[in-house]
């Protein structure tokens, strides 16, 4: 279980998350959404630890920034980074070092194979395209199988198989127990995937909404999302449900 | 440990394979090559000594004997500026270890604050790819910092093997012997290290505390403000002149006992005396404490990703932005151009020439009130202040108008280093204009000669009336400095055209290193001859044009590699 409380994250004057507090059960996926600056990528960045924050952050009770927690995190970054000088086998192999994993051969096989990455095995970071360098990039958040993935824009620059893909395989991480952490744009995307979506916006969390309750009110994901940024039919939307989540999860 | 053999090697290997895909593949094979025959000639050729009669043997030591006095001869031919300042050396006591410890002192200093000050930037040591991969890894932060530091001391290393080719030259220009020589090669590449350990150190310190930059920057001013007060009093009470003030304070053998400083100089100076125990004991101390300060960097519990992954997304950014500007693209500034910039003044050549026309055009368009551009105010400041310490204080010297031509030579020439006409030959419309390849590139070529032309011209004629040179002299350096200039661009673009890629940034540098040492050095031994046989000007003079020749013949191989990049 992941358990962010109170966290508050300024850069310099500008205050990019204001005491935002939620928690992902364990087996559900989340999706975070919000538009452009609302903090969707700072919270992800704290709760991965590569950001210095106030408030706390604890996977299964332990703290977020311990080699304990971050062998329970995993990360896939919206802007895929790779070693020029490595190739895609090579990239796999590392990752598999670094996370200190063993008879891990089989599931790199398998990954290259379901990304179609398997005939590129021998090109360098650098040769390949900006597509190919995102199926990467999923490629190696998802070798080391971890129990919370948090996944920042995953769907960018990939082609419908790769989309395809990947959501069959999230399905299946979700059958398998995984927390997964969504934050994308494209609400059409996981919009037959989530259980649970908070919604920020300004740097705090304006709804955090399960499936359930608003499956009932014939609503998607996209009704939610504009009645809440913009206010359109706003009177729809369950205020006890976006404030009560939000100090419900705080607890 | 088992991650950081895997990085290294595969990179290595791999950055290897990418390189092999090019004409360096020829250029390593001439080279193990040239060095497998020149071995095999060295044996064989001992083996025929080692077979020859004793007799023969013993003439050659009475040859040698006899030909000592002739050593002497070539010792009277010494440029009077050598002379004088072995007679400066001689008046002040001083060796030329001394000045070698001086050197290294000075070099020190200058390092150890200039890698405290940008301490704050270590952020920039990862590569973006290490934030995603191993920031959020279940490795602990210091075993990240320490890979990578790891990786960045390795490189260091692998770039300074290319200074052991001047061990010949400080056997022969400073009569050290080889261990003093080779002891000045190690401190030199100890130096590399330290500078990368002290950032990395600071840095880590700074990231522990709120307002560590400002403390360590406050720390910093301290000690070298400490430093010049100690000289002053030093000077002072012990009432010596300058010269033997700054070697007796920066370079006194008593000193060596002060931990990294002093240990850094009792290297090289017990080497060259020919205590390589002393020497191997000073080498022991500063390894084992840049040992010491790795382990602190790695006990040192900070949290340094914050910073980092804003460095990293940085560089990420200017790789991107360079990636950009290669394929063609046009980087948009951060900062906004002043609003008194020309921007419609632009009506000049065509066809290839307009390259030739938009660097002169630009170099005064950007330059202040359209006359000093910032590199031209450099080679101001370098030849008023470079002639005005040689003019105070070596008077009577002769020839004193090397020494300012000679620092100004050494800006133009690392201002050509790296890709100087990659701004034109990056454009995709470079290709697309249809003239001869050979004429675009050439005038491009030329723009930036005449562009380091206009900025040199005035700062020479300068030095030149602060010195009191014949203007013929003015006249030979500066055409040599424009010779090596136009040599090194044209070294620089063909390493750029040909092997492709932003890959191996340091071993492109090296090769190009290695480009200008073989390529000047032929007008280098010229210039030297001149001034031992008293002909400065003609040799100077004809230096210039065998730069300009091999400039002209490298020139022509560049259209072949301009489609391919």
């Amino acid at each position: 279980m992941l358990e962010v409380k109170n966290v508050t994250k300024r850069y310099g004057k500008n205050l990019a998350c204001d005491d935002v507090s939620f928690t992902l059960e364990p087996g559900s996926l989340t999706v975070l959404l919000g538009p452009n600056g609302a903090g969707k990528s700072t919270i992800i960045k704290s709760i991965i630890g590569f950001l210095k924050y106030q408030g706390s952050i604890t996977v299964n009770g332990v703290n977020n920034k311990t080699t304990e927690a971050r062998r329970h995190l995993g990360y896939i970054p919206e802007l895929p980074s790779l070693y020029p000088n490595l190739t895609v086998v090579e990239h796999m192999e590392f990752i598999a070092r670094a996370y200190k994993l063993t008879n891990y051969k089989d599931r790199i096989d398998m990954l290259l194979k379901r990304f179609e990455l398997d005939d590129k095995r021998k090109k360098f970071g650098d040769e390949l395209s900006k597509g190919m360098q995102q199926k990467l990039n999923l490629c190696i958040g998802l070798l080391p199988d971890p129990d919370i993935l948090l996944l920042d824009e995953p769907m960018l620059g990939l082609d419908p198989h790769a989309i395809k893909e990947l959501k069959n395989y999230i399905e299946e991480m979700r059958r398998a127990g995984k927390t997964l952490f969504i934050s994308t744009h494209i609400i059409d995307s996981v919009d037959m995937l989530w259980d649970r979506t908070i919604i920020m916006q300004g740097g705090k969390i304006k709804a955090n909404v399960t499936r359930g309750e608003i499956e009932g009110s014939g609503k998607s994901l996209e009704d939610l999302f504009f009645e809440v940024t913009e206010g359109i039919e706003k009177e729809s939307v369950s205020e006890k449900n976006v404030a009560g989540e939000q100090t419900g999860e705080a607890k | 440990m088992r991650l950081f053999f895997y990085y290294v090697t595969h990179s290595f290997l791999n950055t290897l394979k990418k390189l092999l895909k090019t004409w360096v593949a020829v250029f390593l094979v001439l080279a193990v090559g040239g060095a497998v025959i020149g071995g095999v000639i060295g044996l064989v050729a001992s083996a025929v000594s080692k077979n020859d009669d004793p007799e023969q043997n013993t003439s050659i030591s009475v040859t040698e004997e006899d030909e000592e006095p002739e050593d002497d001869d070539e010792i009277h031919l010494e440029f009077s500026l050598g002379k004088n300042l072995s007679e400066v050396m001689k008046k002040y006591g001083i060796s030329t270890v001394d000045v070698a410890d001086l050197a290294i002192s000075v070099l020190f200093l200058i390092v150890l604050a200039t890698n405290v000050v940008n301490a704050k930037s270590s952020g920039k040591i990862f590569q973006p790819a290490d934030v995603t991969m191993l920031f959020a890894s279940p490795m602990r932060p210091q075993s990240v910092l320490m890979f990578r530091l790891m990786c960045t001391l390795g490189s260091s290393m692998l770039v300074s093997l290319f200074m052991l080719y001047q061990i010949p030259n400080l056997m022969n220009g400073a009569k050290f012997g080889f261990w003093g020589a080779l002891s000045c090669i190690v401190v030199y590449m100890l130096i590399l290290m330290f500078s990368t350990l002290v950032q990395v150190t600071f840095y880590t310190i700074t990231s522990k505390f709120n307002n560590g930059i400002e403390l360590t920057n406050r720390i910093l001013i301290g000690v070298y403000a400490l430093i010049g007060v100690g000289f002053t009093a030093y000077i002072t009470i012990s009432k010596k002149e300058l010269i033997p003030a700054v070697f007796g304070y920066f370079a006194g053998p008593k000193t060596h006992w002060v931990p990294f400083w002093g240990w850094l100089r009792g290297i090289t100076y017990y080497a060259v005396n020919g205590d390589l125990k002393m020497s191997g004991i000073y080498l022991g101390l500063f390894v084992a404490a840049c040992f010491l300060t790795i382990v602190f960097i790695w006990k040192m519990k900070a949290d340094f990703y914050e910073d980092a992954m804003f460095a990293a997304e940085r560089k990420a950014e200017q790789l991107d932005n360079a990636q950009r500007a290669s394929n063609g693209a046009t980087v948009i500034r951060e900062k906004e151009r002043k609003g008194s910039i020309d921007r419609e003044g632009f009506h000049f050549g065509s066809g290839a020439n307009v390259f030739f026309y938009k660097a002169v055009y630009n170099r005064f368009r950007f330059a202040t009130l359209k006359i000093f551009s910032k590199t031209m105010i450099v080679y101001l400041l370098l030849a008023v202040t470079v002639s005005y310490v040689v003019k105070t204080y070596a008077t009577g010297f002769a020839d004193l108008f090397v020494i300012p031509a000679a620092a100004m030579g050494i800006v133009a020439f690392y201002r050509t280093m790296g890709d100087p006409i990659r701004e034109d030959t990056s454009r995709e419309f470079f290709l697309l204009i249809p003239e001869k390849g050979y004429a675009k590139i050439m005038c491009s070529l030329l723009g930036c000669l005449a562009v380091t032309a206009i900025d040199l011209a005035v700062p020479m004629v300068i030095a030149g009336i602060m010195i009191g040179t014949n203007p013929v002299m003015v006249l030979v350096w500066f055409l040599f400095i424009l010779s090596v200039s136009f040599f090194a661009t044209n070294a620089g673009t063909f390493i750029a055209l040909s092997i492709p890629g932003d890959h191996a940034q340091t071993i492109k540098g090296v090769i190009q290193i290695m480009f200008l040492y073989f390529g000047l050095g032929p007008s280098a031994a010229v210039v030297i001859a001149g001034v031992l046989l008293h002909h400065l000007v003609i040799a100077v003079a004809v230096g210039a044009v065998m730069n300009f020749i091999t400039g002209f013949l490298l020139s022509l191989l560049l259209p072949l590699f301009l489609g391919r990049k």
